[in-house]
């Protein structure tokens, strides 16, 4: 049955983490006024202190202060290789020990007891490397606003620009670096402490049962034996490694350590809530008693486990925000110097003046036109999915560990899917599409106008974007109703080889986004659950309503059969793509996605993929990785819908949207007229919809 | 012609529903608010919606429409941020393309097939009644007009 229109929707754990995201972004916003404001101030005191120095300076002092300048540069240069090779001889420490630590958890069903004080060692062996790092990178910093440097500027405009330029950058990367590698270590010493946790809990309630049941087998005398089911943990271990950077930012750039613990206030939040939470459950299941206990301990270790996974994530969405934040300070700063640089070397006649305006005013305004929200966005999630990559191949294992706890707990079970009716009447069907059909089309067209229809309102593709308003009309006429699946067929008159007129025929089948966020698998089949089982890999009952769908349609099969093109939003991508790797039988030859995590997925190499990621979009990195070369993958900012201004704030909230997608294809005349993909649009087209829900 | 506000903020769905329906050859009426997810937000339109008696006619469109907006903002259902629906159905069928056309609503969109209906930016709405819920208009006179007797053979 349709949900009830005005009854608002229950709060459920994914609002709450989209409750703290937005709280991260508003904190995140504020923070850079914040910001705006010191480096106001900043800049005031740089123009002033110059001021006063270029009539100290005119006297004589040029000889010396280019020495120093020399001198710096060099030192500069040395510092920052040291860093580097320290950084990444750390990074490379790490990476060994966590892939030694996984390899040897994922052996097979060889038991290999890790304990926790190896693995504490190692955590404090990182950190003390990082205690090394830490300091140098205010020392790179420090370079930018050291004052000699300042003065050179004054007398060598363009070469100490260029010095400041580098040193911002090189503190940038430097930071970053050490965010990444602080980050494993700190989640690898919370993992310690969830097992411990964990561990107190069963050992409770082996006590309760008896004192001489061993759990599981798995607790043995305060080391965690990691075989069989305990393999999510290590998941955790490594998985965990993108948690935890939300505490290191802050300390990592002391510069703005105002503004980074506004950025971490809004997952801050949440991370305490998880943890505080698992706490409680571990708690409570640690003072069980009788048979009861062991329940609730194996209750206790699913809850840490997730609250743990919880706090990562929101861990690492934080964090990744403040880092999208210093590096496109670095970044504007970088820019406005290398720019006033570039206007001395232009205009040599001024020496701290350039077009008319104090050279220091000259980079502070620069900086305040061209720092731009919607580029820390995409910074951040660059900086997430760098993050996700990190993890390497254990993202699976992480991911299984998330799936298999949720379960546990009764959430995430997909079941089966199938195809019926979808309970409104044709009147009511029609009237949604027809609704998004024209909503669509404000949003991307902005003009007087609509989009071509069939007699039931259904949109008929005739380019990539127009496909995109489609997918959008298929979600909002399914809704969290039922999966809408949509075929289309597309009939064109060729010429045989006998020269007679015969019907070729193409068919792109559309599959739906999620449009249900409830962790607890519903009705609908494009839900929660169904993002976790594709994007790890498993067959989804989403997929399998889809083939159902193509085989109720008649798409015909084997060899010789017509091309078919998969394509969706979000899920409805994923789906696409994976349904191209195990097309059972169909000539899948093209799939087409927008904002879909799909890198990771096997598609043949004789299958094109066209993929839209915008550079803001967390989902297309949600699984790591990049797309394989061999594929078309659209990048770059955001497109801003009919309506929007270029004031208009891009990030990961409102990238995500199909329609902003299809103005993006739109602005692509290469991807949205392909050829390839046009064929499947051209001729006579008709549309034809199937209705999908969970037995 | 626009249309005048009575000068109250906002009334209920039960009322909005009401006051169309006692708009003489109005058969069927309603304002009804939908949400769906898309991607991480919640687009939300309003549709208003009337059915006309055969042969009641509408001697200005754009004002019908008009009213029709305004009440459909008014109505205190849930704020639309994405579009406001319009429908009218009737004989003769007027086109609510056109209505607003007429109106000079700019951003819209409708197809000509389907003339009983079409959509406004809930933007632009919003810009021309005020914040939501707008003002509860007052229903011009002679909105709607007939029944047109059978032609006498």
């Amino acid at each position: 049955m349709p949900a009830d229109d005005t009854a608002p929707p229950a709060p459920t754990i994914v609002d709450a983490y989209l409750d703290g995201i937005e709280e991260t972004a508003a904190a995140g916003v504020a923070a850079a006024y914040h910001l705006q404001d010191a480096q106001a101030d900043a800049v005031h005191d740089v123009q002033d202190a110059q001021a006063a120095a270029a009539s100290d300076l005119q006297d004589a002092q040029s000889t010396a202060v280019h020495d120093v300048q020399d001198t710096q540069a060099v030192a500069g240069h040395d510092v920052q290789d040291a860093q580097t090779a320290a950084t990444v001889g750390v990074l490379g420490s790490l990476a060994r020990a966590a892939g030694s630590t996984s390899r040897a958890v994922t052996s097979g069903g060889a038991a290999v007891a890790v304990t926790f004080s190896d693995v504490e060692a190692m955590t404090t062996s990182i950190q003390s490397l990082n205690l090394l790092v830490a300091p140098m990178i205010g020392t790179v910093a420090a370079l930018a606003v050291d004052p000699d440097l300042l003065e050179s500027l004054v007398l060598s405009p363009l070469t100490g620009a260029n010095a400041e330029a580098a040193a911002l950058r090189a503190a940038t990367r430097l930071t970053t670096q050490l965010v990444v590698t602080e980050s494993l270590a700190l989640v690898t010493a919370s993992v310690v402490s969830t097992y411990q946790l964990a561990d107190s809990a069963l050992q409770a309630s082996a006590a309760a049962l008896g004192g001489g049941v061993s759990v599981g087998g798995s607790v043995v005398g305060g080391a965690v034996t990691v075989a069989g089911t305990s393999i999510h943990g290590a998941g955790d271990v490594v998985g965990a490694a993108a948690s935890g950077a939300w505490d290191v930012a802050g300390a990592a750039v002391t510069g703005v350590r105002g503004f980074a613990g506004a950025a971490a206030s809004g997952a801050g939040s949440v991370v305490g809530v998880a943890v505080a939470g698992a706490e409680n459950v571990a708690g409570a299941a640690g003072s069980g008693v009788g048979g009861v206990a062991a329940a609730q301990a194996d209750l206790a270790v699913t809850m840490v486990t997730a609250a743990g996974v919880a706090a990562g994530l929101a861990g690492a969405l934080s964090a990744s925000i403040k880092m999208g934040f210093l590096q496109e300070t670095a970044e504007t700063w970088a820019g406005a110097l290398m720019a006033a640089a570039d206007e001395c070397q232009e205009n040599p006649s001024g020496v701290f003046w350039t077009a008319g305006i104090p050279l220091a005013v000259g980079v502070g305004q620069s900086i305040f036109e061209n720092f731009s929200l919607s580029d820390v966005s995409a910074n951040a999630v660059s900086n997430i999915g760098g993050l996700v990559d990190a993890t390497g191949p254990y993202f699976d294992d992480i991911l299984g560990m998330l799936i298999h706890d949720a379960q546990t707990l009764g959430m995430a079970n997909d079941g089966e899917a199938e195809l019926g009716i979808s309970g409104l009447s044709a009147e009511a069907l029609e009237e949604r599409a027809g609704e998004a059909a024209e909503a669509s089309w404000i949003e991307i067209a902005g003009t007087e106008g609509s989009f071509e229809q069939d007699l039931s309102g259904r949109v008929i593709p005739r380019d990539v974007s127009s496909l995109l308003a489609s997918a959008k009309q298929i979600d909002a006429t399914g809704g969290q109703d039922f999966a809408e699946i949509r075929i289309f067929e597309s009939v064109t008159m060729v010429e045989d080889a006998q020269h007679k007129l015969v019907e070729q025929h193409a068919y792109t089948v559309q599959i739906p986004s999620t449009l249900v966020w409830n962790p607890y698998a519903g009705a609908v089949p494009n839900d929660l659950t169904a993002d976790l089982l594709a994007v790890h890999g498993d067959q989804t009952a989403l997929m399998n309503a889809v083939f159902d769908a193509m085989e109720e349609y008649g798409i015909p099969t084997g060899p010789n059969a017509p091309p078919v093109m998969t394509t969706g939003f979000s899920l409805g991508g994923i789906t696409a793509a994976a349904m191209a790797a195990d097309p059972r039988g169909y000539n899948i030859e093209q799939v087409v996605t927008a904002g879909s995590s799909i890198s990771g997925i096997a598609i043949p190499d004789d299958v094109r993929v066209t993929a839209l990621e915008a550079d803001e979009d967390l989902v297309p990195v949600a699984a790591g990785g990049r797309n394989p070369e061999s594929w078309t993958t659209v990048g770059g900012p955001g497109s801003l819908l009919a309506g929007e201004s270029d004031s208009t704030i891009i990030y990961p909230g409102n990238v995500h949207d199909a329609n902003r997608y299809a103005v993006m294809a739109a602005e692509h005349a290469e991807i949205n007229t392909d050829p390839q993909i046009a064929r499947f649009f051209s001729g006579e087209v008709t549309a034809t919809d199937y209705y999908a829900t969970r037995k | 012609m626009g249309c005048a506000l009575i000068g109250s903020d906002g009334q209920s769905k039960e009322s909005a529903d009401a006051a169309l329906l006692a708009i003489p050859g109005v058969s069927d009426a309603s304002v009804n608010t939908r949400s769906i997810r898309s991607g991480f937000q919640v687009e939300t339109t309003t549709t208003v919606k009337i059915s006309l008696q055969t042969g009641f006619e509408v001697p200005r469109p754009d004002v019908l429409v008009n009213y029709l907006l305004a009440a459909a903002w008014s109505t205190e259902t849930k704020e639309a941020n994405s579009t406001i629906v319009v429908i009218v159905s009737g004989h003769p069928q007027i086109s609510v393309l056109d209505a607003l056309d007429a109106g000079e609503w700019t951003r819209k969109s409708g197809n000509p097939q389907f003339a009983e209906r079409a959509s406004v930016s809930a933007d632009e709405v919003k810009g021309r009644f005020g914040d939501w819920p707008g003002e509860v208009p007052e229903m011009p006179n002679g909105l709607i007009v007939g029944p047109t007797p059978e032609p006498t053979p």
